[in-house]
This record gives C-alpha cells, sequence and structure tokens, in this order.
C-alpha cells in the first residue's frame, strides 16, 4: 500500500515536471519572448520554423523595449513594473535563457548602457540623480549621487563614448518650472567632467545615438497645445562633440521620440511617437546625402504601443506584440511573421542566437 | 459602502486583507470594484484633438492614470495611481509609491503595466488650464514621503497614490473625483467610477 502511494507520487512528479517549461538546448537564428515565456525558431528563406519553448523570465513583467544591451552571450535589461510597482534588472543568457534577475537600485532604471564590461543605470530624485555600476553578473561595483541645489536633473538617456558616459538630462528648476537640456559627461566612476548646455528650453530632447563624432538627439516635445497635449518637435539635433556646432535636421513628421543609427548605410531610424502619429510611423535620414524616407505600419493602427527594434544582417526587425515584420532597407520589401500562430500574444523582446557584428 | 474600508487599506506589516476577509469575499469585493471598468466604453476626451487616435495613451498634463496591478500584495488588488506630470517633465507620471514617497516616473503605464489594464480618465468639468494646475500641484508635492494613514487624506506633508491625485484635483479645482464609496480612504478603482470622471483610454 505505501509502495503504491510512494509510486503515486512519483508519477504525479514526473507528471509536474513533464508540464513545466525547460531549458532551451539547441541552437536557434531568433528567439522571441512572449510575457515570461520564450520561443525559439530557426528563419529558413523568409519562414519561421519553431524550435524550443521555455522560461525566460520567473515573476509576472516583461523586459522594457529599449536600451536591451548584450555581452557576449548575455543580454541585458530592466524589467516593466512587477504588481509591487518594482523593476529588476535581468540578465539572460541567450543559449539556455537562465536568468538573473535583481531589484533595480534606486527607484527604478531610468536609463540604462553598457562598454561590454559593466552595464550603467541610472535613478532619478527630487533632490538628487544616482548612477550605478554592476559588473556582468550584476552584482552592484559602484554606487554616485549627484545633487543640484533646486534641480531636478532627468536622465532621458545614457549612451556610452570612448572613455565617458554622457547624459541626456533635462534639468528642471524645481521653484520656476523651467527646463534646459543638457549634455553631461562624466567618467566611467561617475566624476561629473562637464556639462554641456545644448541651448533649448522650450521642450525635451529625450534620446540619442553617436555616430561620426555627432550626438543625434531627437527633439520629441516642444512646448503645450491648446488642448494640454505635450506639441511634437520636429526636428533632430546634431551634436559635434568635436566643433560643439549644432545643427537641426527637420523631419517631416513631428514627436521624433526614439532613435538608432545603421552603421553599414550611415543611417539614422527615427520613431515618432506613436501616440501622437498614425502608423508607427518611421523617418530614415541618409546621413551622407540627407535624403528622408518613411517606413509605415498601417497595419497596426490604434495600437500606441511601439515596437521592440533590432537589427540583424543588415536586416531591420520590428517586434509587435503578435507580429515579427522583417524589413529589407534596399529593397522596402516587408516580410512579416504571424506569431499569433505559435501563441505568441504578448512578445516584448527579439534576442538573436548569434551577436550582429 | 462595501464596508471593508480603512483595514484594507492598513500597512501589510501590521495586518493584512486576508487577515479579515475571505477569499471569497476578497474575490467579490474587487468584481464590485472593478465593475464596468473592463468594458465600459471609452469616450473621446472632450479637450484633446492632438493625439493618433481616440483612446491611445495620452501625456496631457493632468490625465489621471490607473492600473489594477496589485501595488502591495498579490492576494489583494490595491491599484495603483498617478498623473501626468506638469510640461516640462515630459514623459513622466507622478505619483506615491511605498518605497519612495512622491516620485516622477518614466515610461507610459501602458508599456510599464504592460501586464495588467490600465486607464486614463479625464475630468469632465475642468478646463484644460485646470488640469494643468492640478499637474502643477502634483508635481510640486515631489519628494514628500508616502502616507500609510489611509484614512487620513487631508494631510499635504505625506501621500498615497490615489490621495495625491484626488488631492490635485480638490485642492486646486475643487472638484471633488472621490466616490465615497469605500468610506473616508480614495481607492484607485472609485475614480474610474466617479461620475466627475471619464474613461479616455484603456490599454485592453
Amino acid at each position: 500500500m505505501k509502495t503504491g502511494k510512494v509510486l503515486m507520487g512519483m508519477i504525479f512528479l514526473l507528471f509536474l515536471s513533464a508540464c513545466s517549461f525547460k531549458s532551451i538546448s539547441k541552437p536557434y537564428d531568433l528567439a522571441i519572448l512572449d510575457d515570461q515565456r520564450v520561443v525559439t525558431f530557426l528563419e529558413k528563406e523568409d519562414q519561421l520554423e519553431k524550435l524550443e519553448e521555455g522560461k525566460a523570465l520567473s515573476h509576472p513583467y516583461q523586459l522594457w523595449k529599449e536600451d536591451g544591451m548584450r555581452i557576449g552571450d548575455s543580454f541585458y535589461n530592466r524589467t516593466t513594473d512587477d504588481y509591487q510597482i518594482k523593476t529588476f534588472l535581468v540578465k539572460l543568457n541567450t543559449k539556455t535563457f537562465d536568468s538573473k534577475e535583481i531589484p533595480a537600485d534606486g527607484n527604478g532604471s531610468y536609463t540604462r548602457a553598457t562598454d561590454g564590461e559593466f552595464i550603467y543605470s541610472t535613478a532619478v530624485f527630487n533632490d538628487r540623480t544616482e548612477f550605478y555600476k554592476y559588473d556582468k553578473d550584476l552584482n552592484l561595483i559602484q554606487k554616485q549621487e549627484l545633487k543640484e541645489e533646486g534641480k531636478m536633473n532627468l536622465t532621458n538617456d545614457l549612451l556610452v563614448v570612448g572613455d565617458d558616459l554622457f547624459v541626456l538630462i533635462g534639468s528642471i528648476d524645481m521653484n520656476l518650472g523651467s527646463n534646459e537640456n543638457q549634455l553631461w559627461r562624466l567618467s566611467k566612476d561617475f566624476s561629473l567632467k562637464e556639462k554641456i548646455d545644448l541651448d533649448y528650453t522650450a521642450g525635451g530632447y529625450m534620446r540619442m545615438v553617436y555616430a561620426n563624432e555627432t550626438f543625434y538627439i531627437t527633439e520629441a516635445k516642444e512646448g503645450v497645445a491648446a488642448d494640454g497635449e505635450p506639441n511634437g518637435g520636429k526636428h533632430i539635433v546634431a551634436f559635434n562633440l568635436k566643433n560643439r556646432e549644432k545643427i537641426l535636421i527637420e523631419t517631416s513628421y513631428t514627436y521624433p521620440q526614439f532613435i538608432h543609427y545603421d552603421k553599414k548605410r550611415n543611417r539614422l531610424l527615427v520613431l515618432h511617437d506613436p501616440n501622437y502619429v498614425p502608423y508607427v510611423t518611421w523617418t530614415f535620414i541618409d546621413l551622407t546625402t540627407g535624403k528622408q524616407s518613411q517606413l509605415q505600419f498601417e497595419e497596426q493602427d490604434g495600437n500606441s504601443v511601439f515596437p521592440f527594434y533590432a537589427e540583424q544582417d543588415g536586416f531591420y526587425y520590428y517586434l509587435f506584440e503578435d507580429q515579427l515584420v522583417k524589413y529589407n532597407p534596399d529593397t522596402q520589401e516587408k516580410i512579416p511573421y504571424d506569431l499569433a500562430k505559435y501563441g505568441i500574444k504578448k512578445a516584448h523582446t527579439l534576442i538573436f542566437y548569434k551577436k550582429e557584428s | 459602502m462595501l464596508g471593508i474600508a480603512s483595514p484594507v487599506f492598513a500597512d501589510e506589516k501590521t495586518i493584512t486583507a486576508n487577515q479579515l476577509f475571505t477569499e471569497e469575499e476578497l474575490d467579490l469585493f474587487e468584481k464590485s470594484a472593478l465593475d464596468g471598468a473592463y468594458t465600459d466604453p471609452v469616450e473621446p476626451d472632450n479637450k484633446n484633438f492632438s493625439r493618433a487616435a481616440v483612446g491611445s495613451w495620452s501625456w496631457r498634463d493632468g490625465v489621471i492614470c490607473i492600473t489594477d496591478s496589485y501595488a502591495k500584495t498579490p492576494l489583494f488588488n490595491n491599484g495603483h495611481a498617478g498623473i501626468v506630470a506638469v510640461a516640462p517633465y515630459y514623459d513622466k507620471v507622478v505619483e506615491a509609491n511605498p518605497g519612495d514617497g512622491v516620485q516622477a516616473q518614466p515610461g507610459a503605464w501602458s508599456h510599464r503595466f504592460s501586464q495588467h489594464t490600465v486607464w486614463q480618465l479625464g475630468v469632465k468639468r475642468t478646463s484644460v488650464a485646470q488640469d494643468q494646475a492640478a499637474a502643477a500641484w502634483a508635481t510640486r508635492q515631489i519628494g514628500k514621503p508616502y502616507n500609510r494613514q489611509f484614512s487620513n487624506i487631508n494631510r499635504r506633508d505625506a501621500f498615497y497614490c490615489s490621495q495625491l491625485v484626488w488631492a490635485a484635483y480638490k485642492d486646486t479645482t475643487g472638484v471633488d473625483i472621490g466616490t465615497w464609496e469605500y468610506g473616508y480612504p480614495i481607492h484607485p478603482f472609485e475614480l474610474i467610477h466617479s461620475n466627475e470622471t471619464q474613461i479616455i483610454y484603456r490599454n485592453r
């Protein structure tokens, strides 16, 4: 009788383990995180072939759709908020999808960057800005506070350029309510080396990339409209770090919000805020010729959640909640992959097995 | 009205909802609290003409943000509330959190709380300028500590999430967006049911 119960228990445990997610074991082409699970695929002649499914995150949150970082076989990012309004920093092994998840220091990670050795993160409080440096295993190496009396310094973006960190700051005078857009240059141990005034107070600079000794910055917001909504800016600001010249590149659409750089084509990719510009509109700016073109996703109209973006082997990939679109920027061909047929409805992150060179 | 007002809101370190109520009672409360919130139509924001589409996320100063994120405990749905910060705090929501007090947090809640339902509410009777005044008032509270005395909504030296949103409108415009259906504390979900508000965005 007792033996029978033990056997029943063993069978139950076996059943449970069979139901639980396994680790990913096979090499893949691309992996999609759908809520907490990961689904891996091979990509063959513009078709996806499902390989494996496993668990990637241990708690009910997703990864942030910006600032995903790759160091070797590891992928890093912050999470969205969990049920306790807390955010975590996550390290994912891109071969197995084993994860390490630690509470983000400060009141959440405003922005993140890596130099390939360390992860840098920021948090903003009313009386100070905090900077954190983590090693590749997400151990906190250094924390530094920077204070400025009467100012709240919002860290809108962070980049590593050479031996320095550059922080795009919206510096708000808390008494006057006025705003200055600045670029802070810090050493990698957070010594403030320089504050560069970007000479713009009418709106907000929100994101930036660095190319050709120049920061390209999105003029996302400019003042307030009569209906109370923020007005859209309509420029990409090109700030040359060497000669300190600032040039404005006008965009056809307003609200330039997110920005990426395609090194191979020397091209900027600008996403206009989907909350204000329909069809998830991207502007491509060729920095060699100055020519602009647009890419739109009319089928995503009404979906104000912006897509996760990644570049691989010269193709642009746009990950929506239940669809992945592979885009050939040379032929303008869009290849949509329906993810819903694999049960994917909440896709948030795309990871390639092979690291982009 | 539901008879579970202040004890439920008490500090979880001293008492929890599940010590006071059965799971069935909590389930019933949650269903009542969110009755219609998932299905009521999203209305056009009568102050707005800039957004990409009716029903998309808004960064208009003073718009109220609500989520059914459980906020403090997985056992009871406290919800969470915030208010879109006044320009030039671009793309920020002012909110009071137990860990940090009143802070400005980045990112649209449609992304930050993508696991949960998120609502945005407009206040029907106020003007754009009044909404901006409410947002500016809330933004000036940044740095104040978290208020764990959930029944004490009249203090202004500390705030909890929905108290901050309620007080921003009460103190600057005189409009009371509370419903009093939970007794004296202000619950995030009651702001959805208030006759003074309308749902202008829901993420699902």
